[in-house]
């Protein structure tokens, strides 16, 4: 991004703006994980608009599931999202007394996974980075907010309840000074506030009844709660960075001239994984299959359509892992639906569901003999083993109709952006999260097909983070997972090179001195003929002219020889003419200086010599004038 | 963690005496294309600080958990300035003017897709 920000550049700071935005997503949606210390936990995909003469005019983020989870749970040794850090370390006092921010240390959701800090990473300082990023793109009003929102998201999790030993909850009073906080910070009703942490709403034969919760599920409304705010706001970022990208003129461009970078969460195997590593290992399967779609089965069917022999090879594509997840009847995502529909769903009966549809698929889905709530994917990139515990909960977007009214009517601006009134408060069925999930990828698929692809493989040397330590056995894993052998193996079989005949005619053109025009099959011909190489290396198809990588290395050196003959040529030429003009000013000189000594009046010798003042070269007869 | 057992891995792993001495910029020019001489071209590389290594039209980033300065602007310019790209040594930067000329040559949207695992550098990678 660095790179075509630079080289492009813009007449309207857009390359500026987009590379701001960085910044501000990396802190709402980077964390650090015990594999990464910063982990983004949101697949993002940007799309960058060029006009025709290579200017950047405007950009596209599109965010992908962020784990939001991980608001209000860590694992240990995470961390939150660094944002949270950030203001608590990087705001004034003053400043954090007005938005009600405490230290680190007094925040549950901060300190459960007992880390807090980063080893060589600055929260204060890079909050002065996030906050100017923020001021510029998002509006220094809008950053006001958010802080607000971010320091409400906070102190709910603090929010301490009692349970009243009869299935009802109420808030401690403790928590009374918390409450009242985190009302003003989201300017929403208070009563309305507190009655709806407790209770819920059901609706039986058609009118509406408000009934308490137990302990328990006031924590995870709370949680619940908590997250979706967050999510939302994440979401809503976004939506202003685009619009300060001018993302709806990219869309109104029919002319498409975009380059779109994937930066989406890697493989991930932890200790314990769970629907949210599920999710993450999902859609680096899908690209897994863009990648091998691309290499393999597009790189064959350009040759057979172009009529090339080639040699096939055998490769292994991961269709039945993707099926097994994804599949619209018997995929893990269908059945885990069905479940929610399901009043007393149960993750147990949910794996049995899943392992009695899948019979078939022994060889990438097994159960664990010792735990039954376990089962084994075993992914392209390796076997993970996920417990299946919670799979039903977390698919559920879930939240309060109530709450969200509440939050709606809110008075801040942004709040209400979070939680626009045009929403369905009704329970409709709202779709699980799994099946938003793979609408999108499904849809970023779609746009991927019909772009030009460049792969970027990106492998880790060793899992201590460290320089300068180099680990083969996990390097080479990497290597044979990606593919990264066998993708070598069909290159080299295959002919990475091709060019329309008309484009390798313009290219290379200047190769063959006799080239007089054409760009047809036989206009091609005529260049290669002129080389000093077996061309029969070059393999002429019906519409491209494939070859390898040997062959292009030749003809670029071949073009690179031709075109500096032919600068030295032009040269030559340019100096031969600057030389015979400079000659014929010398000569009618002569003429002059000749004249004005027969004359040899001082004024007609003194506009002589100013005359001669501007020429390269001095001639004699110049100095005997003088 | 993984299927195949390390053993089975650390057997695999021989080096022909050739592969110790060098190492290429593009995998394409490895005389064989086993594992054990991509392996070694790339774990060659990363220890001369060449954390970049192309196949073709792929290119492999192996993360060095540091900042080298191969990011600076006249890097960039280098780049730019490169007639093509295969004369300079592989780099991320190449991609990004690969994927520039290609869309200026033939208005087809193009896409740079960063994979690997988590904590494989993708997101320092896409910032660059």
């Amino acid at each position: 991004m660095q790179y075509l920000a630079e080289v492009a550049g813009s007449e309207s700071d857009m390359e500026k703006k987009l590379l701001e935005s960085s910044p501000i997503l990396e802190s709402l949606g980077n964390a650090q994980t015990i594999r990464n210390d910063n982990s983004s936990r949101f697949g993002k995909w940007s799309e960058i608009y060029f006009d025709e003469n290579g200017k950047i005019v405007a950009g596209k983020i599109v965010d992908y599931l962020l784990e939001k989870s991980r608001v209000s749970h860590q694992e240990k040794g995470e961390r939150n999202y660094h944002i949270f850090y950030q203001i608590c370390r990087g705001l004034s006092q003053e400043d954090k007394k007005k938005y009600y921010i405490l230290d680190v240390e007094d925040y549950k959701y901060l300190t459960k996974s007992s880390k807090t800090k980063i080893k060589g990473v600055d929260d204060e300082q890079n909050f002065a980075e996030t906050s100017e990023a923020m001021e510029r793109i998002l509006t220094r009003e809008n950053k006001d907010n958010l802080i607000r929102i971010l320091s409400a998201v906070l102190l709910i999790g603090n929010i301490e309840f009692i349970d009243n030993q009869d299935d009802s909850t109420s808030i401690s009073p403790s928590s009374a000074d918390i409450v009242s906080k985190i009302s003003k910070l989201l300017c929403i009703n208070e009563d309305n506030f507190i009655k709806f942490l407790t209770t819920k709403r059901s609706v039986a034969s058609g009118s509406e009844i408000i009934s308490n919760m137990n302990l328990i599920k006031t924590e995870e409304a709370r949680h619940g709660l908590s997250r979706m705010i967050y999510h939302r706001l994440f979401q809503e970022v976004v939506s202003l960075i685009n619009e300060s990208l001018d993302s709806k003129t990219a869309a109104k461009s029919s002319k498409r001239r975009y380059i779109g970078v994937l930066d989406i969460y890697g493989f991930e195997i932890f200790k314990h994984n769970s629907f949210e590593q599920f999710s993450i290992n999902y859609a680096n399967e899908k690209l897994q299959q863009h990648f091998v779609k691309y290499t393999f089965k597009t790189e064959e069917k350009i040759y057979e359509e172009d009529g090339i022999d080639f040699e096939k090879i055998k490769y292994k594509d991961n269709i039945l892992i993707l099926d097994l997840i994804e599949d619209k009847t018997t995929g893990i995502i269908s059945i885990l639906d069905d479940e929610l529909r399901i009043p007393q769903s149960s993750d147990e009966r949910l794996l049995n569901k899943i392992e009695n549809a899948n019979q078939d698929k022994r060889e990438v889905f097994s159960r664990s003999l010792k735990k039954k709530e376990e089962f084994t994917i075993m992914h392209f990139a390796g076997d993970v083993d996920y417990s299946i515990n919670g799979f039903v909960e977390k698919n559920k977007d879930q939240s309060s109709g109530n709450m969200k009214k509440v939050l709606q009517n809110s008075e801040m601006e942004l709040v209400q952006r979070l939680f626009p009134s045009s929403e369905d408060t009704k329970n409709k069925a709202t779709k699980s999260l799994a099946y938003q999930f793979r609408r999108q990828l499904n849809s970023l698929m779609n746009t991927l097909e019909d772009t030009n692809p460049f792969y970027i493989k990106c492998i880790k040397p060793n899992h201590h983070k460290s320089p300068d330590e180099f680990d083969p056995i996990l390097v080479l894993d990497q290597l044979r997972n990606t593919r990264i052998v066998e993708s070598l193996e069909i290159v080299q079989k295959g002919f990475p090179y091709r060019m329309k005949y008309n484009d390798f005619a313009a290219r290379y053109k200047v190769v063959n001195p006799n080239y007089n025009g054409g760009n047809s099959k036989k206009a091609v011909e005529l260049i290669l003929k002129k080389l000093n190489y077996d061309v029969s290396r070059f393999k002429l198809g019906h519409n491209f002219i494939h070859y390898k990588s040997e062959d292009n290395k030749y003809i670029e050196a071949q073009r690179n020889v031709s075109v500096d003959k032919l600068i030295t040529k032009v040269q030559n030429a340019v100096r031969v003419r600057q030389a015979k003009v400079l000659m014929r000013q010398l000569r009618k000189y002569k003429q002059i200086c000749k004249a004005a000594l027969s004359d040899g009046s001082i004024v007609v010798v003194n506009a002589a010599l100013k005359k001669g003042e501007d020429l390269r070269f001095i001639i004699k007869e110049h100095r005997e004038l003088k | 963690m993984f299927t195949i057992s390390e053993k089975m891995h650390k057997k695999s792993i021989k080096f022909s005496k050739k592969s110790l001495q060098n190492y290429v910029h593009d995998l394409l020019m490895l005389d064989e294309s086993n594992e054990a001489n991509i392996l070694y071209n790339i774990k060659n590389r990363f220890s001369k600080k060449r954390i970049y290594t192309r196949l073709g039209k792929i290119l492999i980033s192996v993360n060095p958990y540091k900042l080298y300065p191969v990011y600076t602007p006249d890097v960039v310019e280098k780049y730019q300035n490169a007639r093509t790209v295969n004369q300079l040594p592989p780099h991320i930067y190449e991609v990004a003017k690969g994927a520039i000329e290609e869309l200026i040559m033939t208005k087809h949207p193009q896409s740079i897709l960063i994979a690997g695992e988590s904590g494989s550098g993708k997101t320092e990678a896409c910032k660059q």
